[in-house]
């Protein structure tokens, strides 16, 4: 049972990570944009963020930048349909990284890896 | 009145005599005037030679003609004219005879009859050397005294001198000069009719000895401004020859060939040196006799000398004393010439054995062959370079239309990258949303559920969508290779194990013959899996049920190839040209990047993928891998970024 922060400008995308992480038994908040994910960091403290890269407005990596700004301790996991931003060196400081897909196994996984961790 | 008749006898006699001696002169003078027309060396020889033999000249029964070399050291047997024996004798004199009605008719007669006995007589003559100035034959001493010699008794001839080879006991030597020197000897006898030479006989030969020396030496001239002229015209001839071919092969094969065939030699020998370890190699060979035996230093010892020391040499009889005289002189005479280009030895040609000469009196090489061989080296020399120069000039241009067709390639590539990234997220996002609303759909619902197949069938077809876009993006970017130290057998043998299933579900045979010295290869053993998990895949749908699929590695000198051959229906050239090409797919179910992405991990191991398939052979895919790793085979950059990747993925990186 964690605060997961949902980052992401897609409403149905927003609809199906809610609904499956809380299946998981997750408490889940939503952001559609970076400047959202902020505000809601800045209230809510999650435990971890699940974070777009592209997105309208501030895109993912700038987000990225500004949430290890405001608290560095917050686990980040990149989640995008591109696994080209694997070899980018700007998603070093992220934690993890996870491709997009209809089957949320290894997101799942991959959230419940990084608690334990921490 | 006794001395009356004495004297009328007398009288007659001498007029007999004078006429007879006057008839003699007579046809002397007939003989220099065809002489003066006859066209080369040997054939002013022969009518010398016949008119001392003619019953209508001087009437001896043979002659032999030795003419002094250019040297000036050795007399050579040249030309010998007369009967083998007392039966051949009175044949050729009857039908000579009958029909000849005086010296030019028995001139045309002998050399167009071209009679046994002057052929086996002048063989014998070109056998028989003799060196100047030691006194050893009384040819000697008639050379050098300038005066005939006339033997009656053949215990004045030494047992040592080699005119005791004629086989007369009574003969003469007179010397044929010119301008007060001495340039050879005619020998005289009467074998068969066993006369001893008469005055007349002598004095007449001693005439003829003054009178043909110069027109001799005009036709040794000519035949040697001849003879120049011909080589020049065929050096022209093989120039043209090996400068206008380009590939280096015909050109080698060229040049010895034509070498040995001028210089009228049993073969040549071509030899290179090599540019990385400076050896000297024989590249082209011709002729019957390897060149091996043809001396006895080794061939190869020789042709090392000549090219250290850049100078042509000519062994063989006559030429300074590497040889003795015993052995046959055809098989003993060598020429090597370097082969020089700007200074620089790049090899040697070597012509060795002359055959049966057909040029005059020299059964070995001279100073003219060395001449020629060595402006023919020359003129080989500059050929070979050209040839090497196109050779290198077609291999880069090879190279340059591969780059350019694989830059083509990844432009393609790029392009499709660049797409790809765009609409990969416009997709992949409800892609997401519809797979995962189906799987939280499904995870609901009960196991009899009559909605269960449809929702399972949302999910599979999202699923193979999904696949799809991954193996573009895969495209849109490759990751640079990481390479490691494997075994690319186990590689293929993983990747079989991959198919076992699929394999036995289509009945096929599979045969898996690895090479077992096969050394640890620097490769990306994921990506290498990649491509063959795609060739054998491929090899899996391209044969029919119950077909052969057949899968190889071969250790080469510098490269390990791997074969992935299937006996299916043969791919249509137009299809298989593009095979490589991206989305050329002929498949309704692939996405056409397989290959393509299986040819950029080739090339960025440093190797070649090519395909060929046919009716008979199947199709075979051919990886070729090179063995070692070195610093230029690497054409993608190396990302360490990438090496870093999987560490971070649980966990921070500090």
């Amino acid at each position: 049972m964690a605060k997961v922060l949902v980052v992401d400008d897609d409403a149905s995308l927003r609809a199906l990570y809610t609904k499956e992480l809380t299946y998981e038994g997750h408490e889940v908040a939503v952001a559609a944009s970076g400047k959202e994910a902020l505000e809601s960091i800045d209230v809510s403290r999650p435990d971890i963020v699940v974070l777009d890269i592209k997105m309208e407005g501030m895109d993912g990596l700038s987000a990225l930048d500004e949430i290890m700004k405001l608290d560095r301790t917050i686990p980040v996991i990149l989640n995008t349909a591109y696994s080209t931003f694997k070899s980018d060196f700007t998603t070093w400081s992220a934690d993890a990284y996870v491709v997009k897909s209809s089957d949320l196994k290894e997101l799942k996984e991959t959230i419940d890896q990084i608690l334990q961790a921490h | 009145m006794g001395t009356e008749t004495d004297r009328t006898a007398e009288l007659e006699a001498r007029s007999n005599h004078l006429e007879q001696s006057n008839q003699r002169m007579r046809l002397l003078l007939e003989m220099l005037s065809l002489v003066q027309g006859a066209d080369d060396l040997e054939a002013t020889l022969r009518i010398i030679l016949t008119c001392v033999t003619s019953g209508y000249s001087l009437g001896f029964n043979r002659a032999f003609l030795f003419l002094l070399d250019k040297g000036g050291k050795t007399l050579r047997g040249s030309l010998a004219v007369g009967p083998m024996s007392v039966e051949e004798a009175q044949e050729i004199w009857k039908n000579i005879e009958e029909r000849a009605q005086g010296l030019e008719d028995t001139v045309s007669a002998s050399s167009a009859g071209g009679l046994e006995g002057d052929r086996e007589l002048t063989e014998m003559v070109r056998d028989i050397r003799i060196s100047v100035g030691d006194g050893a034959s009384l040819l000697d001493t008639c050379l050098s005294d300038g005066t005939p010699i006339v033997i009656t008794d053949l215990s004045a001839v030494s047992e040592s001198d080699v005119l005791r080879r004629l086989g007369s006991s009574s003969f003469v030597c007179a010397p044929i000069v010119t301008g007060g020197h001495p340039i050879g000897v005619v020998v005289a006898d009467n074998l068969i009719t066993g006369r001893a030479p008469a005055e007349e006989q002598v004095n007449l030969l001693r005439m003829l000895g003054n009178q043909v020396g110069e027109i001799v030496t005009h036709a040794s001239h000519h035949d040697d401004i001849e003879r120049r002229l011909r080589e020049l015209s065929t050096l022209n001839e093989v120039c043209k020859g090996i400068l206008s071919t380009t590939d280096l092969e015909t050109d080698l094969g060229l040049i010895v060939r034509i070498s040995a065939q001028v210089l009228n030699a049993h073969g040549a020998a071509l030899r290179l040196v090599e540019d990385d370890t400076g050896a000297l190699v024989t590249q082209a060979l011709y002729g019957e006799t390897p060149d091996e035996e043809a001396s006895g230093e080794g061939a190869q010892e020789i042709a090392e000398r000549v090219a250290r020391d850049g100078e042509p040499l000519l062994m063989g009889s006559g030429s300074s004393g590497s040889e003795s005289d015993t052995g046959d002189v055809h098989t003993r005479n060598l020429i090597c010439v370097p082969l020089t280009k700007a200074e620089r030895v790049i090899g040697t040609l070597t012509v060795f054995g002359r055959g049966e000469t057909d040029s005059f009196g020299s059964g070995g090489f001279g100073e003219d062959d060395l001449r020629f061989l060595s402006v023919l080296g020359g003129q080989a020399a500059i050929a070979i370079e050209n040839a090497k120069l196109f050779s290198s000039l077609r291999k880069t241009q090879q190279r340059i239309r591969e780059l350019h067709k694989h830059l083509l390639r990844s432009e393609r590539l790029a392009a499709l990258g660049e797409l790809s990234s765009q609409v990969a997220h416009e997709i992949r996002n409800p892609l997401t949303a519809i797979g995962g609303f189906a799987r939280s759909i499904e995870r609901r619902m009960d196991s009899d559920d009559p909605e269960r197949d449809s929702i399972e069938t949302i999910i599979k077809e999202t699923e193979r969508l999904e696949r799809i876009l991954t193996e573009q993006l895969c495209f849109a970017k490759i990751s640079p290779p990481e390479f490691n130290s494997e075994d690319i057998n186990e590689v293929i043998r993983e990747t079989v194990n991959l198919f076992t299933e699929r394999i036995e579900s289509r009945h096929a045979n599979l045969e898996m013959n690895l090479a077992e010295a096969m050394p640890a290869m620097s490769i990306d053993a994921g990506k290498m899996k990649q491509v063959l998990v795609n060739l054998v895949q491929n090899a899996v749908e391209g044969i029919l049920d119950g077909g052969n699929i057949r899968i190889t590695s071969n250790r080469l000198d510098r490269v390990a190839e791997i074969r992935v051959a299937n006996d299916g229906p043969p791919i249509p050239p137009e299809i298989l040209d593009r095979l490589f090409v991206p989305f050329a797919t002929t498949k309704a179910s692939g996405t056409g990047l397989g290959l393509a992405i299986a040819s950029e991990i080739i090339y960025e191991h440093g190797g070649t993928i090519d395909v060929t398939s046919d009716a008979e052979s199947g199709t075979v895919f051919l990886i070729s891998l090179p063995l070692t790793l070195d610093g230029d085979r690497r054409r993608g950059p190396i990302d360490r970024r990438s090496v870093m990747n999987d560490r971070r993925r649980f966990g921070r990186v500090p």
